[in-house]
């Protein structure tokens, strides 16, 4: 069984009534690999992450949790998981300690130990009842739990959100560990500077599809370039230079040029223009997730 | 399975203890009260607008404290304090999940959904259900107060058959949670049912399809009598099986 991808999506499809969130997905996570997902609001991370914990069963294409189908056998796949929602709404008249316990107690591997040392390393007083504690403290407990699971994979819906950045940093520091030791992790994000700390790979998922996956410096060469440009006069599309390979995104005087080239071959094209400022995209996972949902806004 | 039990349970436990007060004081309180109330049971009669509620007078009259007894434990206090901790408790079992944005917490955990309904509904079965029994108990020891006595077999008998009762209330209510996303919503279509079943016995003609014909003073007087109702008692049980069942197979489709 250990030779399986800790999980597997395969032509995963959903659909809520007549909206259809996920088209197809496809998706392999290995042992000890760290996976981001990233895409706006209503792309499908969510859902797809659902569909691994047994909240909901997809349409069509099949889940797998090492080896085991995530619908038939959910049980089973779920003892292998430790899923953090992205939702904080929680027993609030638990405290800390106990919901970490109770949150833990249907796992065979499950430690408390590792789940309170967790929540002390983050600040998160054990003896106080959960209605008490804020957003952030909350989002801690969730991520301690799953962690604390001791399952194989972890799995994570928006995990960064509502931390401080020191809070951030031990979390990523956490999941370093834990795929370090052989532990899968998958989470949906928005932070895409975390995403590109902490991922082996990230996958772009825009209306339910993926439509570029891979390590963030690949995704990067692969999207090409960009430039942001601020003219001093506004310019209609048809008045820009172009070149094989080159995409405007924008409008007036604000536009972004998508490209290959080295920038110096590109400045020397685009010297004609009223440039009022420019700036260098420098390849990084927000330029890439410009130029796809910037293309796919249009 | 007893994590599941004690998270529930503590969630329960404020509302239990005050329904059991209140079920005990309303059985004291009505014991205590018997005497004045065998005196003016004649005059009472003439002026109770009900047909329905006037036969309960005449068991009085002809029977005396049992039937009394009946229609204060279980036909008034066990049936109305029942149904609202019914309506109040068993209404969030699940709803209150989807209410709170619980459930998808809850149901990620590697625990069968049916499991998580059955060890819910058991409890809150038992903290329905105790206080029944544990009310009709302390009256058998309280009746002598007033110089009347309660046979054991038949007052447990009694709550056996209320209990029965309960449990396919309990079992409805458990099945309207599972379908419902909000906690009032299912709580209040409860109480709204057994209210209109209760309108429904006041009404000559209609009332022997009210559910409270299956539990009037003449029910209990059968069985002071020794005459259990077991056939009505097993339909109580195998309706509420059939909801349970049913609520099960749903929860298991559903989708949060």
């Amino acid at each position: 069984m250990d030779a399986e991808p800790a999980v597997f999506f395969d032509q995963v499809s959903h659909a809520y009534g007549s909206q259809q969130v996920l088209r197809g997905v496809s998706l392999k996570i290995e042992r000890g690999e760290i996976v981001g997902l990233i895409g706006p609001n209503g792309a499908g991370k969510s859902t797809l992450l659902r569909s691994l914990v047994g909240i909901l069963r997809p349409d069509a294409g099949s889940v797998r949790v090492c080896g085991i189908d995530a619908v038939r056998d959910s049980l089973a796949a779920r003892q292998q998981i430790g899923y953090a929602p992205s939702e904080t709404a929680l027993y609030h008249q638990m405290t800390s300690e106990e919901l970490l316990g109770f949150a833990i107690a249907f796992h065979p591997k499950a430690s408390l130990a590792v789940g309170l040392a967790l929540l002390e390393e983050l600040g998160v007083p054990r003896d106080r009842r959960v209605g008490k504690l804020s957003h952030g403290m909350k989002r801690k407990i969730v991520l301690a739990q799953a962690v604390a699971s001791g399952g194989p994979v972890i799995v994570l819906d928006e995990p960064t959100e509502a931390l401080d950045p020191e809070a951030r940093r031990l979390v990523e520091s956490h999941l370093r560990q834990e795929a370090d030791g052989g532990r899968a992790v998958l989470f949906s994000s928005h932070d895409l500077t975390s995403v590109e700390r902490l991922c082996h790979r990230a996958a772009f998922l825009c209306r339910g599809e993926i439509v570029r996956s891979g390590a963030a410096a690949e995704l990067a060469a692969e999207t090409g370039r960009l430039l942001h440009l601020e003219l001093r006069s506004p310019l209609q599309e048809e008045q820009l230079p172009t070149r094989t390979g080159w995409n405007w995104q924008g409008q007036a005087v604000r536009w972004t040029l998508q490209h290959n080239d080295a920038v110096e071959e590109v400045l020397a094209v685009i010297a004609g223009l009223p440039i009022a400022g420019i700036r260098d995209g420098g390849g990084s996972l927000e330029e890439v997730f410009d130029a796809l949902y910037g293309a796919a806004a249009e | 399975m007893i994590a599941l039990a004690r998270q529930y349970a503590r969630g329960l436990f404020w509302f239990v203890c005050g329904y059991f007060i209140l079920l005990e004081a309303a059985m004291v309180a009505a014991i205590f009260y018997w005497p004045k109330f065998r005196d003016n049971t004649p005059a009472l009669a003439k002026l109770i607008p009900f047909q329905s509620l006037q036969d309960l007078l005449t068991a009085v009259q002809q029977s005396g404290y049992w039937p009394y007894f009946a229609i204060q434990q279980w036909f008034k206090g066990c049936s109305l304090f029942g149904v609202a901790a019914i309506a109040f408790m068993g209404s969030g079992i699940i709803a209150r999940e989807a209410d709170q944005r619980t459930a998808e917490f809850l149901f990620s955990r590697p625990v069968s959904r049916r499991r998580v309904l059955r060890v819910r509904t058991a409890v809150l079965a038992l903290a329905i259900l105790l206080p029944v029994y544990l009310s009709s108990i302390s009256a058998i020891w309280i009746s002598p107060a007033v110089g009347e006595r309660l046979p054991w077999k038949a007052t447990l008998m009694a709550s056996s058959y209320m209990a029965c009762f309960l449990l396919m209330l309990i079992a409805a209510t458990v099945l309207l949670s599972v379908l419902s996303t909000h906690q009032l919503r299912a709580g209040m279509l409860v109480v709204g049912l057994v209210l209109l079943s209760f309108a429904q016995y006041l009404i000559q003609g209609i009332d022997q399809w009210s559910l409270f014909a299956t539990i009037d003073v003449w029910t209990f007087m059968k069985i002071g009598a020794g005459q259990f109702p077991w056939f009505r008692a097993g339909c109580f049980l195998a309706a509420a099986a059939g909801m349970l069942t049913l609520a099960e197979t749903l929860l298991e489709r559903r989708t949060w």
